[in-house]
């Protein structure tokens, strides 16, 4: 946090006006109930004023220091006790010190000077007390302020989450070219069309089904992604190839829902859609140490694709994972020489 | 009719054929399953009419028309609705959303019988450069033909472009093509961070950039890769000042 008085200009303007006005007051007092001469009156108040305000100036550090919400109120008490008898001993003792060198042969103002400790003290701690309040106050709208900034950005986002999660639960491109495809298969091939009925009925329950946070076991997602591949089997025929291999105590792992459906539709996007060669999307998954490992590879289409692939389509995912299990380095993306791979890293609970 | 079908689905082309089977007069000559293949298939047959697919492998439906030297009559067959208002521009005939319901696909048939049989019906010659299909994303090929055939140049391929007139000079490894293209559609369709405009004239590959060598007042020479030598102005100095972060 920048420092209230010197981090801003109207600080500075507030900090001056506050203290020309306190020494201003100070010199009338002692001009008047306490018959001090004007020039005594006016460099004791300066001088009396300025050691405030440098002392203010610090007290800032002390008071981010001697934070409420992190230490016990014992231990601040006891800092601000101890940092508050020294400050006013040195102010005390030096503003004492600096008015005996102006004026060394007045004795009356002199006399006056030692009889004036005790008030002078009670209006030090005033002061520091003072100080230290207002900082707080300071400290305390600030994070106050922020915390609200805070909760709005995470409401958008949990908002934005659940947009994109709508969108990712069906890809409307991915329904309407199967529906095509039953609405040619109830001619060519009835039983054919019931069978992709049913499949996409599967799929569209089980993605309904899911909630951006609910978790799952990793042998229904690829229970789910195995129907989604037939289903795209069904378009692109002999161009699709596809194979998944998971070892056994895996598959009770639980993982994020609907997390692995769009690595496949990414490389299908990426290699079948723009290749009428035959493709090769491999998934193979594997547990170590803590992690479970998702790696989703396609083969490359010898022709320039229209588009440098970007990893577009692999945000979604980028962004509910770290939302999920807070660290953004859970997805990485990778050109091998003849096939795209993505491998996403799931911490298993 | 003489109809040419673009569909890379089987079942899809299963579909179209079933439905045409009861057209008397339309005669299928080819059926492609991919842009580039359909290119070729037309220019050869001159069909009067294509169903086009705009999702396709190797080229997609938008490239494809830029090759053609033959203008057919198109309907747009597709899963997408947002490149409607594009298909229209290249004077499509229909634009059906899949599925779609034979009457629909008769409907389009008609459209297409009619404007075939008005007097004078000349279909306009495509030349904008293909939008790419994922709207914001930067090209990253260009189809190109010329009389040894069509080409499909990776954009990473390209040293640079040359202004010539109506059209543009590809630079690209080891040989050069022509292509009806303003310079102002191909800087904006390009990836900036690869491609900076030196010169009213010149667009530059930066990773070709071999030296910049200051020349006269307010300008510049950059030698390339393989020898060639572009000027810059005193904009394109600072706009490559600017990419190349020197």
């Amino acid at each position: 946090m920048i420092h209230p008085i010197l981090g801003n200009r109207f600080g500075k303007i507030v900090f001056a006006a506050w203290w020309i006005a306190v020494a201003a007051i100070h010199a009338a007092v002692l001009y008047l109930f306490y018959g001090v001469p004007l020039l005594n009156g006016t460099i004791d108040s300066f001088v009396w004023v300025v050691l405030y305000a440098l002392l203010s100036l610090g007290l800032w550090f002390w008071v981010r220091l001697s934070d409420i919400e992190t230490q016990k109120p014992f231990s601040v008490a006891l800092n601000h006790i101890g940092a508050a008898v020294v400050s006013i001993l040195l102010i005390l003792s030096s503003h004492r010190y600096m008015l005996i060198l102006i004026f060394p042969d007045d004795k009356e103002y002199i006399a006056f000077l030692d009889s004036s400790l005790p008030g002078r003290t009670i209006v030090g701690i005033f002061f520091y007390i003072l100080i230290s309040l207002v900082y707080y106050l300071t400290i305390y709208i600030s994070n106050f302020r922020e915390k609200l900034t805070r909760e709005a950005e995470l409401q958008a986002l949990v908002k934005d989450a659940e947009l994109s999660w709508l969108k990712l639960q069906v890809n409307p491109h991915f329904l309407f070219n199967s529906l095509n495809s039953v609405s040619s298969l109830t001619m060519t091939s009835p039983e054919k069309a019931q069978d992709m009925i049913t499949r996409l009925s599967e799929l569209l329950r089980y993605s309904l089904k899911q909630s951006p946070g609910s978790m799952v076991s990793l042998s229904d997602e690829l229970e789910n992604c195995t129907k989604y591949l037939e289903i795209e089997k069904v378009r692109f025929g002999n161009r699709l190839n596809y194979g998944i291999e998971c070892c056994d105590e895996c598959l009770a792992v639980q993982v994020p829902s609907m997390i692995l459906q769009p690595l496949f539709e990414n490389a299908i996007k990426h290699s079948v859609a723009q290749s009428t060669d035959e493709s090769t999307i491999r998934a193979t998954v594997s547990l170590r140490s803590g992690y479970l490992y998702v790696e989703v590879s396609n083969s490359l289409p010898s022709f320039p694709t229209s588009s440098a692939g970007t990893g577009v389509g692999l945000v979604n995912i980028r962004r509910r994972l770290k939302l999920i299990y807070g660290t953004s380095e859970l997805v990485d993306v990778r050109r091998d020489s003849d096939r795209f791979v993505v491998l996403i890293t799931i911490p298993v609970k | 009719m003489r109809v040419v079908i673009v569909e890379d689905e089987q079942p899809a082309r299963d579909l179209l054929m079933k439905y045409l089977e009861s057209e008397k007069d339309i005669e299928i000559v080819d059926q492609c399953a991919d842009g580039f293949s359909a290119a070729v298939a037309i220019n050869k047959e001159k069909p009067d009419l294509v169903l086009l697919d705009i999702q396709l492998p190797r080229l997609n439906g938008f490239e494809m028309l830029e090759v053609l030297d033959h203008s057919p009559l198109i309907i747009f067959t597709t899963a997408y609705d947002e490149y409607a208002l594009k298909a229209f521009e290249q004077n499509a005939v229909d634009y059906l959303l899949k599925p779609f319901p034979k009457d629909r696909f008769q409907s389009a048939l008609g459209k297409a019988r009619e404007k075939l049989a008005s007097v004078g019906y000349v279909a306009a010659p495509v030349s904008s450069i293909a939008e790419d299909l994922s709207a914001s994303m930067p090209i990253a090929r260009i189809v190109v033909k010329d009389s040894k055939g069509i080409h499909i140049i990776a954009t990473d391929q390209i040293r640079y472009f040359e202004a010539q007139d109506d059209y543009v000079m590809i630079y690209s490894h080891g040989d050069r093509f022509m292509k009806k293209l303003t310079m102002k559609s191909l800087e904006e369709r390009l990836n900036p961070n690869q491609f900076v405009r030196v010169h009213r004239s010149y667009i530059v590959n930066v990773n070709e950039i071999l030296k910049i060598e200051p020349y006269e007042k307010e300008s510049f020479i950059l030698q390339l890769n393989g020898g060639d030598k572009v000027k810059g102005s005193a904009s394109g100095y600072r706009l490559l000042k600017e990419r190349l972060d020197f």
